[in-house]
């Protein structure tokens, strides 16, 4: 399909005998939110490893705007555009909040490991990182050690050194664990100002979230996709609501 | 770089002014003890650029130390002043190859594995210098003429002469200085401390971190070659004790006790750690048991090294660092 920023075509990853992930076909198009759910232990987690680069996977092939990027490692993906959240906070703790974005803006332009150049004066790199802070909302907290702020600034600082890399993919791995309603509501509408331009691909336990931004579900479980489509299609599929909302609503 | 305010720029030109006229002021042993200094805290710098900024502690820079020496000594002719010329970029290119190979080759480890496959290394060019022929064997080379820097018949540096040799190691010193902290202001700076501090993050924003870490080993590896090829010109000597685990141990031990997170931390972890060596020999026989305890002590008692014993009493406050700034910030919060 043309308009697939990605396409990932029978990807599959065993761990010993433990296959994790089997066989998964999805793609994301550009300003989509594709929204990946399952139980736990689905593969969901896995999958976006195998997406970003962070695990190789041991069947299958990964299309970045058409280029294969299947055995490329994580730095070389996130340089060809793909850029990605982790589940647990990854970002720099000891760096201000404008650090952060500026190392993010730097590490994906010409001279990210220049040994001449200041790199605290470029001015495109800060050009950049500050737009990126701008984006999620961070632009006033530019100079605070990112440790002191809260957990849910802490989330969206790391997606604003995804958007510094200039990424055409954003992977975002339950960006809204942990957060308090306050917190996950305007990360949600963070989320779906995203799109533009760009694909998103969301793994989210919050299922109210996921039906308010994204534009297709996947359905996982034991490693193989068992659904896949437009949100209320999926919502009424049977094997779906046996295998997983049937549970979370009875839950709710 | 963090702009250096005037009182910073007022005490570093001091110092290098006060370093410059040592020579005239006390007497010729202690300009050679001073160079000694110079020297083995260039080492130190050169390892910290790997341990402090890279996060990679290695424990085979005794072995660049060494070769480099070996290189100049095998490479001089027997009664003829070796070119400074020609041996320093051979003493420092032939370092740079052996540190590429053991750089890719242990750069695959992390953390504890990376420690033992670095030792490995530097014990199995300690054992080529002690086991082979090649370089006299246990007995070491000795090197008979120091190594001038000569224009045409004018000779402009002659490191057999003591007052040159100490100006030309703290030109080495300042150099060595300068050259890293210019390295952590670049891009490639932050891409090799982001990966220190958080690899996972530093290759998910497209950092080629095994790269960056490469190039700043074989850099590391190189100034320590420069500080062990002066080191063979100063003493006249190489043997293989230069290349060992003792000596990358003793480096490790400047570094820590000079403090990690600066450029010039360790070169005062030098002068501490050879300042009490000599100061112990002089007074008491069995000083390594004297000498271990005190740096056991000055570690439990300063464990961010040198720095902590300045911001303790007082010394640091003025130009404390961003990183004790923010600790302070969070201390209040």
């Amino acid at each position: 399909m043309s308009g697939d920023v990605l396409e990932a075509r029978g990807l599959g990853k065993r761990f010993g005998g433990l296959a994790a992930c089997s066989g998964v076909s999805l793609s994301v198009r550009e300003g989509e939110v594709h929204a990946v759910i399952g139980p736990n232990g689905a593969g969901k987690s896995t999958l976006i490893n195998l997406l970003s680069g962070d695990l190789r996977p041991t069947d299958g092939t990964i299309l970045l705007d058409g280029r294969d990027v299947t055995v490329s490692g994580p730095d070389r993906r996130c340089r060809g555009g793909i850029g990605r959240s982790y589940q647990k906070t990854t970002i720099f703790p000891e760096r201000t909040v404008f650090d952060n974005a500026r190392l993010a803006a730097q590490a994906t332009r010409p001279g990210a490991l220049a040994m001449r150049c200041d790199g605290k004066r470029r001015s495109d790199v800060r050009e950049a990182a500050l737009a990126a802070l701008a984006e999620v909302g961070l632009e006033g907290r530019a100079d605070t050690p990112a440790r002191s702020m809260s957990h849910g600034e802490q989330r969206q600082l790391e997606v604003a050194m995804v958007l510094a890399t200039a990424p055409r993919l954003v992977l975002l791995d339950e960006p809204l664990a942990g957060m308090g309603h306050a917190e996950a509501r305007r990360m949600t509408g963070l989320i779906a100002s995203l799109k533009a331009g760009r694909g998103i691909l969301l793994v989210e336990h919050d299922m109210d979230a996921v039906f308010a931004i994204a534009d297709r579900l996947t359905v996982m479980a034991d490693g193989k996709v068992i659904a896949s489509g437009t949100v209320d299609a999926v919502r009424r599929d049977p094997v779906v609501r046996a295998a997983y909302l049937g549970e979370a609503e009875d839950v709710a | 770089m963090q702009p250096l305010s005037t009182r910073t720029h007022i005490a570093l030109l001091a110092a290098v002014v006060a370093a410059a006229i040592l020579p005239a002021l006390v007497p010729d042993y202690y300009v050679q003890f001073a160079a000694k200094v110079l020297i083995l805290g260039t080492l130190a710098m050169a390892l910290n650029l790997a341990v402090g900024f890279g996060g990679l502690v290695s424990l085979c820079h005794a072995a660049f130390f060494g070769l480099a020496g070996y290189a100049l000594v095998l490479a001089a002719p027997e009664y003829d002043e070796p070119s400074l010329l020609l041996t320093l970029p051979l003493a420092v290119g032939a370092t740079v190859l052996v540190a590429l190979v053991v750089g890719v080759l242990s750069l695959r480890t992390r953390g504890v594995y990376f420690i033992m496959v670095t030792l490995a290394f530097g014990e199995m060019l300690f054992f080529l210098f002690h086991d082979t022929p090649i370089g006299g064997g246990s007995d070491g080379l000795f090197l008979y003429v120091k190594p001038v820097l000569a224009f045409g018949e004018t000779i402009l540096l002659d490191l057999g002469n003591p007052v040159t040799f100490y100006l030309v190691s703290l030109a080495a010193a300042a150099g060595t200085w300068w050259l890293i902290r210019h390295l952590l202001s670049t891009p490639f700076g932050d891409a090799l401390t982001a990966a220190r501090d958080n690899e996972r993050r530093a290759l998910a924003l497209g950092i080629p971190v095994f790269r960056v870490r490469l190039i700043a080993f074989v850099l590391s590896a190189a100034l320590a070659g420069l500080a062990g090829y002066l080191s063979a010109a100063q003493f006249g000597f190489v043997a293989p004790q230069m290349l060992g685990w003792h000596l990358s141990a003793t480096a490790l031990v400047m570094v820590v006790l000079g403090g990690t997170r600066r450029v010039a931390g360790p070169l005062a972890g030098a002068l501490v750690v050879t300042g009490l060596e000599e100061v112990l020999k002089y007074f008491i026989d069995d000083w390594k048991l004297v000498y271990g305890l005190i740096v056991i002590a000055l570690v439990l008692l300063a464990p961010g090294g040198l720095q902590d014993v300045a911001r303790l009493t007082g010394l640091g406050r003025r130009a404390g660092t961003p990183a004790l700034k923010l600790k302070e910030a969070n201390n209040v919060g």
